[in-house]
């Protein structure tokens, strides 16, 4: 069954919603994606919510969160894949839909991180194991780092490179009011700004945001605006880090697989060509440079030269991240949503000021746990 | 090393993880109240009437947006309860619909023994003196004279600690 994306909700991501609970900030994004959608809450049949396990110290969430959601007398099915959570809520939604078991499906994601007062390493440490890993990793950024170092060995990248990277997307940032950081910034002010863990430093960083993003897929989308789901792949990884960055090639192996899957699935050859508009989960800069190779978008080491020539920016050949990406606005949860439902109104035509001309075929991707990936490409035809 | 041979080995470690959640609307303003004035309000669907206790800022019944406060108590029922015994002493836990509510709050009885509860039996509140905008500001529920819930408006408001 073909499935469309016909309404996406999500609040304006900010560093602390303490003006609202945890089910009251859920229930902002559904409301908004049920307007978008033009359907009440009847015409929902199942919900597929998520967030990170840990961030806010409850168990169930699926439970806490049904204020929100209005799964009450649903089905409801929580997903929680660490950083793809979002990416894996939009797949679970579209799985549930293409099915044929259900006609219309709402994914929702969301995160407080302010709840856990800065702690969120100490939940991300957690999801590694206990034996081997636990007791030396220092959280997401040094796990990263590792990545960032090997791309800049290979490579020569300059830090100057992997900085465009956010600067650019600072600059889409201000143009989308859903975006937690839309100050600019330049190159010589992120390679200036506190090494975190080398050659990651604060501003290469995603941050910690607060919001939550809801999307509704359905089958029977009648005279809606529509984006359709035309390849939807998801490939998991290995539990150590030795074996993710050696053993089976490198850090960007599941990204590589999942993005081929969906390119078949799509009917694709030419990606660079195909592809209008990438809604990219980059973490920090050096990923986006790493995983745009990853993605076909140019060959291995030409990334900083895909962004130094323009092509990612909002007027370019192939733009990257028109919200402003994760490095503007990172709900964990609802993150890879975002990436979903940005690439939804890209192809719809309803992305406002940060609009990409004229999209016919829209790329989102989801990143989490240790290096495994998903894509989703969404397109104006069935 | 033969693996046969080995004892087990277990790694220690302890998560610790400092947590702070927002109120938000609802039950913000709902612990505002109990924590200044020591009373209780629910919120009243526009669309279905219902009168939820503990509020929350839609209805989960209907999913409309729910605005308008209504006192409720501080006099109720227990509609059916427990004695649970995972703490030391024992407590009473109840849930009890408070007069005015069409839901009820889960809270505990205190001042009466386990073989004197019955469902259906009157309570009032108990709030504590000194109150800090949390659940426990109510201290519990202690029984009250059984009277039908209109006679009770306009008579103290609940007891105190
Ligand atoms: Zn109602």
């Amino acid at each position: 069954m073909n499935v469309a994306i016909i309404g996406c909700g999500q609040t304006n991501h900010r560093s602390r919603r303490l003006d609202v609970s945890a089910p009251e900030l859920i229930d902002e994004a559904v409301q908004l994606a049920l307007s978008d959608a033009r359907i009440g809450p009847d015409g929902i049949d199942a919900i597929v919510v998520g967030n990170m396990e840990h961030f806010e110290g409850i168990h169930l969430s699926d439970l806490w969160a049904v204020e929100g959601t209005g799964g009450v007398g649903k089905p409801q099915i929580k997903v929680a894949t660490g950083g793809t959570t979002g990416s894996s809520l939009a797949q679970a939604a579209y799985y549930l839909v293409a099915s044929g078991f259900y006609r219309t499906v709402m994914a929702v994601g969301w995160e407080r991180l302010s709840d856990s007062e800065g702690e969120t390493t100490t939940g991300i440490v957690t999801a590694f194991d206990p034996i081997y890993e636990r007791p030396t990793l220092a959280g997401a950024v040094s796990g990263l780092a590792i990545l960032a170092c090997q791309y800049q060995a290979k490579f020569k990248t300059r830090a100057e490179d992997a900085a465009l990277v956010v600067v650019q997307a600072r600059e889409n940032a201000a143009r989308n009011p859903h975006a937690h950081l839309t100050k600019p910034v330049t190159v010589a002010d992120v390679v200036k700004s506190p090494l975190l863990s080398s050659p990651i430093r604060y501003l290469d960083m995603c941050p910690t945001s607060d919001g939550a993003c809801a999307v509704v897929f359905t089958s029977d989308p009648g005279d809606r605006k529509s984006a359709w789901a035309r390849g939807v792949a998801s490939r998991h990884n290995h539990t150590y880090l030795g074996d993710v960055a050696e053993g089976s090639a490198d850090f960007k192996h599941t990204l590589k697989l999942a993005a081929a899957e969906a390119y078949r699935l799509a009917g694709m050859s030419n990606p660079r060509k195909e592809i209008d508009v990438v809604e990219m989960y980059e973490p920090c800069t050096w990923a986006a440079l790493d995983w745009a190779e990853a993605l076909g978008l140019c060959g291995p080491g030409e990334a900083a030269g895909l962004w130094a020539s323009g092509a990612t920016r909002l007027d370019g050949d192939i733009p990257v991240n028109p919200s402003g990406g994760v490095l503007c606005t990172n709900p964990i949860g609802a993150t890879g949503l975002v990436r979903v439902a940005e690439a939804a109104m890209q192809v719809r035509g309803i992305a406002g000021a940060r609009q990409v001309d004229g999209v016919e075929t829209a790329m989102a991707t989801g990143f989490g746990g240790s290096f495994w990936n998903e894509v989703m490409i969404l397109g104006a035809k069935p | 090393m033969n693996p046969e041979q080995v004892e087990p080995v277990a790694v220690e470690g302890r998560i610790r993880i400092p947590y702070r959640w927002p109120a938000g609307r609802a039950a913000g303003t709902f612990l505002s109240l109990l924590a200044a004035e020591g009373r209780l309000v629910g919120l009243r669907c526009p669309t279905c009437r219902r009168v939820a206790v503990p509020p929350t800022a839609r209805c989960n019944s209907c999913r409309a947006a729910c605005e308008e406060q209504v006192p409720v108590g501080p006099g109720g029922s227990v509609t059916t309860w427990t004695l649970s015994r995972r703490t030391s002493p024992p407590q009473i836990l109840a849930l009890v619909r408070l007069d005015g509510a069409d839901t009820a709050l889960l809270h505990r009885l205190i001042g009466l023994k386990p073989e004197d509860v019955r469902s259906g039996m009157r309570v009032e509140a108990v709030f504590e003196k000194d109150r800090r905008g949390s659940i426990l500001d109510l201290a519990g529920f202690r029984p009250a004279p059984a009277e039908p819930p209109s006679a009770s408006a306009g008579k103290p408001a609940g007891g105190a600690r």
